[in-house]
């Protein structure tokens, strides 16, 4: 453990998993309660064709990526509410597209670029400039989180209740929609646009079987998400062997899918166990 | 009797038809109002218009008081809540309208003992039976000290021991003069009731009490077909 933190690029790694760990579960908890856990997978796709344009246009990556990513996921979230097509096929749609137009510009670039690196993270490219990024965008999140959190949880109950209750809905969407949109492209260097809606989901998941309200739930999926996310990080420096180097992302992402299938395993078994000795 | 709201010639038209045709109601603080109406009649409509979720087309919603009303609100089909881990506690909690960060957990405690749903206030909202999940978003409704209660089909899906507990608590809230208005299609649960019975189909049939409701004139206008009243042990 000492050894890593000797390596500037690890101890990079391990903060912006701390960042992530922190963050990702605090939106996640609000997607999963309001049934739209894929949409985490569509904005990453958002953030894949974002930094297409900004690689074929040789114009920051990173700036392309944000804004296509939010004005994408405004648009998206105005589609699903309307009643033309029903948010499933909307989703569908978003997600193929902006992959299509993602790997149409990557390929028509001039630059030469490790597309694996942008589907499945890299620990070396993670420098000091993305952890500032990253810490002022998991600030953000937790502040406006703090503020919105009765609004959110209230429109995640019923979206009438919510609008009698003089909220406006359709601000508080954009705002989770958007902050979600955000945080994805600032963790995309780390765990990669194909992996990065596991951490907002999976954690969310664990927790639900192991507490019983809501906001324990998100505490609890923080602590279990960075648990898992230190030891991927760690795992994928000392599995890496020269010239091949495992991606911390799918690493967080077996231990957490690992965990999940353990605590759904031992719960059936305690239901198993409850109805059996029942008969 | 002070009045809460008045609604003045309310046309609502969707998609080329016409569901709420000049609908003209006052409501006082001492009303608990049933609107009663066959299927597709415009009675959730007309709520959506007096909860402010639906704009009319044409005609005016007046507030007496100059501020819009807060309105306790009871949906038709109760959210189960599928994903979400909440507890009864969390679900009454959200129905503050207060600032983040403010703590009242007393008052929810004390309401729950007088609702009697004070043990089910750790339990999660999907292991509830659906009884017990339209009593519970009731009192989350109530917890505000909402100026009117609008309560849409609160007599469906559930038992008529829970139904009566419902009315039980309603009727304890209009007696503190906060008007309560409830659609349903139950003549008999309007009448048991409610003070006074608007009947909709498209249009306003009959508004006055609820005493004066029950006849085959009335009921056959509310239903849309031929309905006779019968005399029993000398009650109607």
């Amino acid at each position: 453990m000492i050894e890593i933190l000797t390596q500037d690029f690890m101890v990079n790694a391990l903060i912006g998993a701390v960042i992530l760990s922190i963050t990702a579960p605090i939106l996640g908890m609000f997607v999963v309660s309001r049934r739209i856990s894929l949409i985490g997978d569509t904005l990453s796709h958002f953030a894949f064709a974002g930094v297409a344009i900004g690689v074929f246009t040789n114009f920051f990556p990173f700036l392309t990526a944000i804004s296509f990513s939010i004005i994408a996921s405004l648009l998206l979230l105005k589609l699903m509410q309307s009643n033309t097509l029903n948010s499933d096929a909307v989703l569908a749609v978003f997600f193929s597209s902006t992959m299509a137009i993602g790997t149409v510009l990557l390929s028509l670039s001039e630059q030469v670029i490790n597309i694996n690196e942008i589907l499945f993270g890299s620990l070396l490219w993670i420098t000091r400039t993305d952890l500032l990024y990253q810490g002022i965008v998991g600030l953000s999140i937790i502040t406006i989180a703090l503020f919105s959190y009765n609004k959110w949880f209230l429109i995640s109950i019923d979206r009438d209740l919510s609008r009698i209750n003089n909220t406006n809905v359709n601000f508080y969407d954009n705002l989770l929609l958007v902050l979600t949109s955000v945080l994805i492209v600032v963790s995309v260097r780390m765990v990669g646009v194909l992996l990065i809606s596991s951490l907002l989901i999976l954690p969310i998941l664990i927790a639900l079987q192991l507490t019983n309200n809501f906001r324990n739930t998100i505490f609890i999926a923080i602590v279990i998400s960075l648990f898992c996310s230190l030891a991927g990080v760690t795992s994928s420096y000392y599995l890496s062997t020269h010239p091949s180097i495992i991606p911390p992302g799918g690493i967080i992402v077996i231990i957490l899918s690992a965990v999940f299938t353990l605590v759904l395993l031992k719960n059936n078994l305690k239901l198993d166990n409850k109805f059996g000795s029942n008969f | 009797m002070t009045k809460i709201l008045e609604l003045e010639g309310i046309n609502v038209i969707r998609n080329h038809n016409l569901i709420l045709d000049n609908i003209s109601l006052s409501i006082d603080d001492s009303d608990f109002l049933g609107l009663l109406g066959p299927s597709g009649s415009g009675k959730t409509t007309l709520l959506q218009v007096i909860c402010g979720l639906l704009v009319p087309d044409t005609g005016k919603i007046k507030y007496p008081n100059k501020e819009k009303p807060k309105i306790g609100y009871l949906p038709q089909s109760i959210p189960s809540l599928p994903n979400s881990p909440a507890t009864v506690m969390e679900l009454i909690a959200s129905g503050f309208n207060s600032k983040p960060f403010t703590n009242n957990n007393d008052q929810i405690v004390q309401l729950a003992k007088e609702m009697a749903i004070d043990h089910l206030l750790k339990t999660k909202v999907t292991q509830l039976s659906g009884g017990q999940r339209q009593i519970v978003f009731l009192v989350r409704a109530l917890i505000d000290n909402p100026d009117m209660i609008v309560l849409d089909e609160p007599s469906s899906s559930i038992d008529t021991k829970t139904q009566s507990k419902i009315f039980q608590i309603l009727a304890n809230v209009n007696d503190k003069k906060i008007p309560v208005i409830f659609t349903t299609h139950d003549s008999f649960a309007v009448t048991n009731s409610a003070n006074r019975i608007a009947c909709i189909n498209k249009k306003l049939d009959y508004h006055g009490s609820s005493k004066d409701f029950l006849s085959n004139k009335h009921l056959a206008e509310a239903y849309g077909y031929n309905v006779d009243v019968v005399s029993h042990h000398g009650h109607d």
